[in-house]
């Protein structure tokens, strides 16, 4: 057999044989684990929660529904009833506030903001640890009274963990909150890629 | 008497230079309403059909408009893309335009309408200081295109009312939208010309049972969806609407909102965003047609700073490269929603070839969530305009065609408010 041939069939095992993570772009915090069944709600109704719910999906790792791994409830107050109930083990809130406007859904950025505080709350109360994650490109604003930067300010101190895509976290905006709260901070290139640590993260 | 002799010389006088004045802007009004652009279309066009095929009551009006259909004769899904519904957004149109005149289709069906609101693209916006055209450059020399308006010129449907309700959300809008084609979906088969020609595309939507349907508009970029695609997350539940009146939105078996969120995530060239349609915000396409089609509906905004109310002066330059200085100052304070650069700016390639990245990311997604509605077809893409710019030429112009070439004789068509001599 040809040199180039084995190194190429070397290459391809040790591809094959790696733990999916090592393939995933990753810097920051190492990755933290968590148990099933997780809750997965919206910090400001964008599309982020339903992207991360799809991620989850496309793992084939997790099974969905109230009763299954993980569920997701973006509306108040249903998602206040599924974190009393005490069934879930950890909260993810992917914070992207909705662009057609929160008008849209009947609400303000006010209400949203108080309906997380609860959400927090709520979540403190059952001992649910919270990761607060910012996948969504361009969530993100320079402006401090900007709708994703309030519920930024609303959810990551409250955080046990923060995970950002590398694009939102350019200002060190994450970063820096990690190290003013001694949250960690992990940090993933692009969305897709939660999709190889996902079942790195959750435990069942 | 010598006074009044005077002032009467006067007066003609000045009727005179008003009249001339009204004769220069009356030569472009009516130059800009019977502009006929030519178009090269590719060996796949198998037919041409027209608005008024779904809507008889279309036919010898401005609204009437060419829809070309590309058929592979292989079983696959059928994709709709829609230009030009708002035609001061005329990249949507240019990228309908390289469709055509490049599509290889080799499964499924592709249905084509570059000129969705013909009518307002016969009206300029002159009244705002717009430019009437825009100028492509071509191995043949500039090939002129209109800019247009934003609604159905008024020569075609007057008077507005006080509000305009859509049909049937019954929904309050602003009295001008009864003109706006993406605020009359579904439209009605006797409504208003402009309701009309929405009732046209959903008639084309089910007619051809498409499956997918790509709406695709432009955007200021200090409005929040810009750079987005928005598909909804919910569907109206028909059946209870019929039956009751009442609006239920439910999760729909297929979710376009899936395969626009992984179009977006997967998207690394340009900065794509994803959105969810409100299911509270009626007469827009990607509420409506989902609502009332079996489709998978998505729409596709570029950033066209063009249309941002604070640039220079609206020159026909700022709408073909996009660089403005005032845009620079307020995207540099965070307040527009897109990562602008003016000494990029945004060239109208970049738009045309983020509509043709973004609906070709569509297409394949689309196919790999649900094969049954696979379509397999090529256009240039995004990185291929990028190829050809870095080389110092138009990209736009390179992948137009020739309409004077005589190898090109046979498959020009005219597009216009009805059938010309070549079509």
């Amino acid at each position: 057999m040809k040199k180039s041939v084995i190194v190429v069939l070397l290459v391809a095992l040790i591809l094959v044989l790696a733990p999916s993570t090592l393939m995933a772009k990753i810097s920051g915090d190492p990755l933290q684990t968590y148990e099933t069944p997780f809750l997965l709600t919206s910090g400001g109704q964008g599309a982020g929660s339903k992207m991360l719910r799809l991620l989850i999906n496309q793992t084939k790792k997790f099974t969905y529904g109230e009763d299954a791994d993980f569920f997701l409830e973006d509306e108040t107050p249903a998602r206040y009833s599924y974190i009393d109930s005490g069934k879930y083990k950890a909260l993810v809130v992917v914070m992207s506030v909705t662009e057609k406007g929160l008008g849209a859904s009947g609400i303000t950025i006010e209400d949203e903001i108080g309906f997380l505080k609860e959400v927090v709350k709520k979540a403190k109360a059952q001992n649910m640890p919270i990761i607060a994650v910012s996948m969504e490109k361009d969530a993100r604003s320079k402006i401090s009274t900007n709708g994703n930067e309030r519920v930024i300010d609303t959810i990551c101190p409250e955080a046990d963990w923060i995970i950002t895509i590398t694009d939102n976290n350019t200002d060190g905006r994450f970063t820096d909150l990690g190290k003013k709260y001694g949250i960690p901070v992990t940090i993933v290139d692009k969305p897709l890629e939660l999709v190889k640590v996902l079942p790195n993260i959750f435990v069942k | 008497m010598e006074n009044t002799k005077k002032r009467l010389i006067i007066k003609i006088v000045i009727l005179v230079i008003a009249l001339a004045i009204a004769a220069v802007a009356a030569v472009d009004f009516w130059t800009l309403r019977h502009y006929k652009e030519k178009i090269v279309t590719s060996p796949y066009l198998t037919e041409v059909k027209w608005f008024s095929d779904y809507v008889p009551s279309l036919k010898n009006t401005w609204l009437d408009t060419p829809v070309f259909i590309f058929d592979s004769g292989v079983e696959g899904g059928t994709v709709f893309l829609n230009g030009c519904p708002h035609p001061y957004e005329p990249a949507s149109t240019m990228a309908a335009y390289l469709m055509i005149e490049n599509i290889e289709v080799e499964k499924g069906k592709v249905i084509i309408v570059p000129r969705c609101n013909f009518s307002g693209s016969t009206e300029g916006m002159a009244g705002d200081a717009y430019p009437m055209f825009f100028s492509v450059e071509t191995e043949w020399g500039e090939e002129k295109y209109k800019i247009g308006d934003r609604y159905t010129n008024p020569l075609d449907q007057w008077p507005d009312p006080f509000t305009y309700v859509n049909y049937p959300s019954g929904q309050n809008l602003a009295y001008q939208d009864i003109r706006n084609l993406n605020r009359t979906y579904p439209g009605r088969e006797n409504g208003t010309i402009s309701e009309r020609a929405a009732y046209a595309v959903m008639e084309i939507i089910r007619q051809e049972n498409v499956d997918i349907a790509i709406d695709m508009h432009e955007a200021e970029i200090l409005y929040p969806v810009t750079s987005t695609y928005v598909a909804p997350a919910k569907v109206l539940d028909r059946e209870h609407f019929l039956e009751t009146g009442e609006m239920v939105y439910v999760e729909p078996e297929e979710s376009s909102l899936d395969i626009a969120m992984m179009a977006a995530m997967n998207i690394d060239q340009f900065l794509m965003k994803c959105s969810a349609s409100p299911n509270t915000l009626h007469g827009l396409s990607h509420r409506e047609w989902a609502d009332w089609s079996d489709a998978l509906t998505f729409l596709m905004e570029t950033p066209e700073i063009f249309i941002d109310k604070i640039t220079g002066p609206r020159t026909e330059d700022l709408m073909y490269t996009g660089s403005d200085e005032f845009l620079q100052r307020v995207t540099d304070k965070g307040l527009t929603y897109f990562p602008y650069e003016m000494e990029f700016g945004t060239p109208m390639w970049y738009r045309v070839g983020r509509h043709l990245s973004g609906a070709m990311e569509i297409i394949n997604w689309a196919s790999l969530f649900y094969p049954e509605k696979e379509c397999i077809v090529s256009w240039p893409l995004y990185e291929d305009m990028e190829e050809i710019e870095n080389q110092g030429i138009d990209s736009v112009g390179y992948f137009l065609k020739n309409p004077n070439a005589p190898e090109n004789k046979d498959n020009v068509f005219t597009v216009y408010y009805k059938p010309v001599d070549n079509n």
